[in-house]
């Protein structure tokens, strides 16, 4: 693991005297830490070390389960290994445990919810695993954190989505469609439509690369489960192989997975139902061995400056 | 082992996890000779008051006052090595809580803590059974909410959505511990391995409770840190102490303590412990 440069204290020290036993310490002058929020991509784009990175795009129109899928993954680790995975680090804890804090009972709601993602930016949270058959037995992990109006206006403007640069270094395309709403008659057309659109726009605008795993997944599936209906299996394995017909051979991988994040009640469902199987894929499966690079290139001999000054005139970090 | 070797070593943890009570039992253990212990105090040097004063209150079964932010202090012991003769000086940073939890809410270091802490060559971290937020998700309470919206406790302080905001204080406690160590790995002057002992406080609680060992309690209840520190074992050479300084519960056990000798009220277990009243064998653990 490497550890970043970061600059140096902004006070002076106080040396201890172990002469000098029980010497009151001196009034504290404060070193900076890291922030632990979201990374941008100056601070994703560092990452890239003794490790490989895998990037994992997650798409999808507000309130299919972006965040939810995320804060779950951080909270399973929280009770234990997920599969094979241990977690060994992350530079975005806090950001992790804001989005977990509406699932728990320290937010005193009754019923549990994720906070949405707010329109800004492109952001980025980090976990890293540890693992069998893994270099170094190490992985480094960034998912995107990007809220779904964005995904919406790429869905609907080629240029919008080619704003959206981190597609080409992605590799692993989550596609969540909503089951809530596929149980729906009169939107589940719409909602297979307009995931449709969403993955044809990011493929037509360039962005998105061949190479790529596109991982539809069938998010709050215990909605579709509970319903018990012979009909909406039968609706999604009818949608399943339209989008094989449409995609198969536009991208390196098109697979498809149903998942709970945190289901209702429901038998056979547990918290968290298909991420083990997710997480195993993300770990084991990459399209290719690539740098990567998340910055557009125009602006990367400006941000370069700036990381330049971040290096040598800043005592903060928000690296490891 | 030397002399000119550095023997500083960081104290870590969180409010009320026993950083001063073990400080207190340990400079009362290496002054008398009621337990067997492997380090022996070699002699006083400067000032001890905040030693004494601490130990002092410990023999007297009296809780040791908490340290606070205006009375963190650097503590040294001159030692003697039993077996080898040789001379050892141990220098420990008694910091508060407080001033842990700041690093995870406020995200910095006092710049003493950071000077400290470059030239400390491993740590022990403190982590008090009794008193830790475990991460409890709405869908596996609800029969709890029920009761406190019932008992009118849920708290009036919500924001719009019917929830109360984001509290970085209540935040898992091992999800805090995992980032004091990441801050400490993430340092460029961090020269791993790191020597970490972690100190499973009040351990005759816990073994009230039911029978354990201090590392699986940690993989029980904290499997979150437990597996950061499996998969850093480059980075962190660890290992697992269940510690009691006081011994038992100075209300209702005082009478079994009083006739015991005072450190022998004193509890250690984990790997490579032999005498299960010596402090003295983590730290030499720490400096091996």
């Amino acid at each position: 693991m490497t550890t970043p440069p970061q600059g140096p204290p902004t006070s002076a020290p106080v040396t201890p005297q172990p002469s000098a036993a029980a010497a009151p310490v001196t009034v504290p002058d404060v070193i900076d830490l890291p922030s632990g929020n979201e990374l941008d991509a100056l601070a994703a784009a560092e990452l890239q070390g003794a490790q490989p990175v895998r990037l994992i795009v997650v798409a999808g129109p507000v309130g299919a389960g972006k965040t939810t899928l995320l804060a779950t993954l951080h909270d399973l680790f929280q009770t234990g290994k997920i599969g094979d995975y241990a977690f060994a680090w992350s530079r975005t804890l806090p950001a992790f445990e804001r989005r977990c804090h509406l699932s728990r009972i320290a937010s005193e709601r009754s019923v549990a919810d994720t906070e949405r993602t707010k329109i800004g930016e492109v952001r980025y949270l980090h976990t890293q695993i540890s693992g069998p058959e893994l270099p170094e037995n190490l992985l480094d992990l960034l998912f995107t954190d990007v809220n779904g109006e964005t995904f919406e206006l790429a869905r609907d403007s080629i240029a919008e989505c080619q704003r959206l640069h981190f597609l080409k270094m992605a590799d692993h395309f989550l596609l969540l469609i909503d089951c809530e709403k596929i149980i729906d008659r009169k939107k589940r057309n719409q909602v297979i439509h307009e995931a449709m659109m969403l993955l044809r726009s990011c493929l037509d605008s360039g962005m998105l690369p061949a190479s790529c795993f596109v991982n539809v997944l069938w998010t709050k599936y215990d909605f579709a489960a509970a319903a018990a209906n012979g009909e909406h299996a039968s609706f999604l394995q009818k949608a399943t192989e339209e989008f094989q017909k449409q995609f198969g051979s536009r991208v390196g991988r098109l697979s498809f997975r149903k998942v709970a994040a945190r289901p209702a009640d429901v038998d056979g469902l547990e918290f968290g139902y298909g991420l083990p199987e997710l997480l195993q894929e993300w770990a084991t499966e990459s399209p290719r061995n690539r740098t990567m690079n998340l910055l557009p290139d125009e602006e990367l001999g400006s941000r370069e400056s700036e990381k330049f000054l971040q290096r040598h005139f800043h005592s903060t970090s928000d690296s490891k | 082992m030397s002399e000119s070797a550095s023997n500083q070593f960081v104290m870590i943890g969180l409010p009320a996890t026993g950083k001063t009570s073990f400080l207190a039992a340990l400079w009362y253990l290496v002054q008398h000779g009621d337990v067997e212990h492997g380090l022996t105090l070699e002699r006083m040097e400067g000032d001890s008051k905040h030693l004494n004063q601490i130990s002092s209150v410990w023999a007297s079964f009296e809780a040791v006052p908490r340290t606070s932010i205006n009375s963190e202090r650097i503590v040294s012991m001159v030692l003697i090595e039993t077996s080898t003769k040789k001379n050892i000086t141990l220098t420990f940073p008694d910091l508060s809580g407080e001033s842990f939890m700041s690093q995870w809410v406020d995200r910095h270091f006092t710049a003493s803590y950071e000077e400290f802490l470059k030239e400390s060559v491993g740590g022990v971290l403190f982590i008090s059974p009794l008193n830790y937020h475990k991460p409890v998700r709405i869908a596996s309470a609800m029969p709890l909410l029920k009761e406190m919206v019932e008992a009118g406790q849920a708290n009036e302080e919500k924001d719009d959505g019917g929830s109360i905001p984001w509290d970085p204080t209540q935040a898992p406690t091992q999800v805090q511990l995992v980032e004091l160590l990441q801050f400490i790995a993430g340092r460029e002057y961090f020269k791993p391995p790191f020597r970490l002992a972690l100190v499973i406080s009040a351990w005759d609680d816990v073994l009230k409770v039911k029978k354990t060992s201090p590392t699986k309690w940690l993989a029980d209840e904290m499997p979150f840190l437990a597996q950061f520190l499996e998969s850093n074992r480059r980075l962190f050479d660890f290992n697992v102490y269940g510690v009691s300084a006081q011994g038992g519960d100075y209300d209702k056990d005082v009478d079994e303590l009083t006739e015991m000798t005072a450190s022998e009220r004193i509890l250690i277990e984990g790997d490579g412990v032999r005498n299960a009243h010596d402090l003295t064998e983590l730290l030499t653990w720490l400096m091996r």
